[in-house]
């Protein structure tokens, strides 16, 4: 990913708005790009990264795709981190912002398979969050580009159904990743080091990682890790709650 | 709340009480220009009312069920523009527009299920917009039968997300049910707590926000009585609501599994249905026919969760054990002071064909006060269920001690798998 700037307005002059490019080298993600583009290209979300612009351009002879993204001002969640845990209330502004997206591409059937906090954006002022990357994210209704039994996703993020290489996905598999992701953030690492399978298992509970943490916040959190899906709140209920979290907080 | 399966002439058996909670009415009753012509407020338990899509019928033979195929093929969602719609000016009466089409519909009846998004979402919304016509308490969504375990459930979505759309665009501002229709072919023999079919159902069930619940029946294809004998089956049936009603806040109501719907009620659905016949008791395609011109008489014990046979056996367990295998209602009073006074059987409960009235009223009557059971507290109702099964556990073993076995008319096999998949359910939700 690099930051650039954009190239073309309709006039076919330069804005110089800020955007970040991604390339692609690779030809045999052409679909997987193009599925991406596709499912971006319907939204305008204030908490997704938005769909600029995309096509190809010449590298030393060879043609590149590329996807230009609106940029975000801001950090990702994962450098954030990497200086200690974050306040409570940041924290629910993450869950409700980064929900909300969920929310609004399971409305379209797609799931992302990949909420981690690589890919959510931290804009200035931490008050704010955006789900970034859907570049493996699946829609219900088209034939997947996954072998059977293989799985996409981060390791130490994923689902029990990910886990499983369930190819019908739904928004509790994100909601679920997501859920490690705020315990990592409230903890100021990674709920079980690591460790995949004690999430899917017996994931902890965000009370011991973060004993100082809002009690109705890791109430919430903790229910986002229920083993079996249809335990887990839908990404629009945990909107409300976050919201009125963050509010408090 | 047990729901009555209405039949083609809508009155209730015997003497069954008026005061059912509902009904639920399917598609296969009758002819769809018929249907939408009828008068509802003359059964009261019609006031709350469901109307059954019955897409998981699709496969029927019309070989062996023509008259139900002839009834669904006139819904819009089976085979659109077959025939035309009954029109009373043009057709006069139903005999005159079947007699007319009936031939056409059976001949247009195989692989007429759409099958490409657009016929889907045109049936779908057919189905939706009958279920207002039809003045329906919920919307059942029309949703395919699961016979494959390896189709990870992607028809039925897109049945179900057809089906919101359509709700969506009609702005419906009742509640919505999928349909969750399920050959236990599919849930025999593989572990149900780990069974990955349920999980996929129960998850992409819970993931949309836009259904109330869902609409829950078991093809039992591998059964060949009134009840379903398998603890598989029977389990993954409890994990299913469970994960529903417990797990998403969802409704569930399921039909077509006999008084094991009482066992539901414990595991959190709120509405069961049945009724005296085979085909209200249960569903199986291979032999979907309405059949009750044939039928002979059943006596249903509460005690033992189970039937009772009336040619011998009933004789014999009242001679054993006086009449604490039986229970008083309106319609088996008579039969209860037949066997006392020893002039059994009274005319309306003799052994012979079509003599159904006071059974049927009297199965109504036991299944409508086992509804009841869904009135008490969660806790309560599952105390209730489990003394109730145990009790018929004792019941079947004692019966067996004084020499009467098993057969078509007497049901003494389930009763142990019941509670068995019952006390497994209760182990696995920790209740």
């Amino acid at each position: 990913m690099y930051r650039g700037s954009r190239i073309t307005a309709p006039d076919g002059r330069s804005t110089g708005d800020d955007c970040a490019v991604k390339y692609y080298f690779d030809p045999a993600q052409d679909e997987r790009v193009d599925r991406e583009i596709r499912a971006l290209e319907g939204f305008r979300h204030p908490n997704l990264a938005n769909v600029i612009e995309h096509g190809r351009i010449s590298v030393k002879g060879e043609s590149v795709r590329f996807v230009a993204w609106e940029y975000i001002d801001g950090e990702p969640l994962d450098l954030k981190i990497k200086n200690g845990p974050l306040l409570g209330k940041t924290v629910a502004c993450i869950a409700r912002d980064v929900a909300r997206a969920i929310d609004h591409i399971w409305s379209k059937r797609i799931v992302h398979r990949d909420v981690g906090p690589k890919n959510m954006m931290l804009r200035k002022g931490d008050l704010e969050a955006v789900l970034i990357d859907l570049g493996i994210a699946r829609h219900l209704f088209e034939s997947p580009l996954t072998a059977p039994g293989l799985t996409w996703g981060t390791y130490g993020y994923l689902s029990p159904e990910q886990c499983r290489a369930e190819p019908n996905l739904t928004c509790h598999s994100d909601v679920f990743s997501l859920g490690v992701s705020l315990q990592e953030a409230l903890a100021g690492r990674h709920p079980t080091r690591g460790d995949q399978q004690i999430l899917i298992t017996s994931p902890p509970k965000t009370s011991d990682l973060a004993p100082s943490s809002p009690a109705a916040l890791a109430d919430a959190i903790d229910l986002m890790l229920s083993l079996r899906a249809p335990f887990r709140p839908l990404p629009a209920a945990l909107v409300i709650r976050f919201a009125d979290l963050a509010a408090r907080l | 709340m047990f729901y009555y399966n209405a039949k083609y002439t809508f009155a209730l058996p015997g003497q069954a009480p008026g005061a059912i909670a509902g009904g639920i009415i399917p598609a296969s009753a009758m002819p769809a220009g018929q249907l939408v012509r009828r008068d509802f407020r003359k059964y009261p338990y019609l006031q709350h009312r469901l109307f059954d899509p019955q897409l998981y019928l699709a496969s029927i033979d019309p070989d062996v069920s023509a008259k139900s195929v002839i009834n669904l093929a006139s819904w819009p969602w089976f085979c659109p523009g077959a025939v035309p719609e009954y029109d009373s000016d043009t057709h006069h009466s139903v005999k005159n527009w079947k007699d007319l089409h009936a031939d056409t519909l059976l001949q247009s009846w195989r692989n007429c299920l759409p099958d490409k998004p657009d016929t889907i979402a045109d049936a779908a919304k057919a189905a939706v917009k009958a279920q207002l016509q039809l003045g329906c308490e919920m919307i059942i969504l029309p949703g395919p039968l699961t016979t494959l375990a390896t189709q990870q459930y992607a028809t039925e979505t897109e049945w179900i997300d057809a089906g919101l759309e359509a709700c969506k665009e009609l702005k419906v501002g009742l509640p919505v049910l999928a349909t969750v229709a399920i050959s236990d072919n599919v849930l025999r023999g593989v572990a149900p707590t780990q069974n990955p079919l349920l999980q996929t159902i129960t998850n992409q069930l819970s993931a949309r926000g836009e259904l109330a619940g869902a609409y829950i029946l078991p093809e039992l294809a591998s059964e060949s009585g009134y009840v379903c004998t398998n603890r598989d089956t029977l389990l993954c049936l409890l994990l299913l609501i469970d994960d529903l009603v417990r797990g998403a806040g969802k409704t569930a109501l399921v039909n077509y599994v006999g008084t094991f719907g009482a066992v539901a009620s414990a595991a959190g659905a709120s509405v069961w249905s049945s009724g005296y016949y085979r085909g209200q008791r249960r569903l199986k395609l291979a032999d979907f026919e309405d059949q009750e011109g044939r039928a002979m008489p059943r006596y249903h014990s509460v005690k033992l969760a189970g039937d009772v046979g009336l040619q011998n056996d009933i004789q014999t367990a009242y001679r054993q054990f006086g009449d604490r295998i039986l229970i008083d209602t309106k319609d088996g009073r008579s039969l209860i002071q037949s066997l006392a006074a020893g002039t059994y059987p009274p005319p309306e409960w003799e052994y012979s064909q079509s003599n159904i009235a006071a059974a049927g009223g009297h199965y109504t009557e036991v299944a409508y006060r086992l509804g009841q059971i869904a009135t008490q507290t969660s806790d309560k109702r599952i105390e209730t269920v489990q003394r109730w099964l145990e009790g018929a556990v004792l019941w079947s073993s004692n019966l067996q001690r004084v020499g009467i076995t098993s057969s078509s008319q007497t049901e003494l096999t389930h009763q142990a798998v019941w509670l068995n998949a019952f006390k497994a359910w209760r182990a696995h939700a920790r209740l």
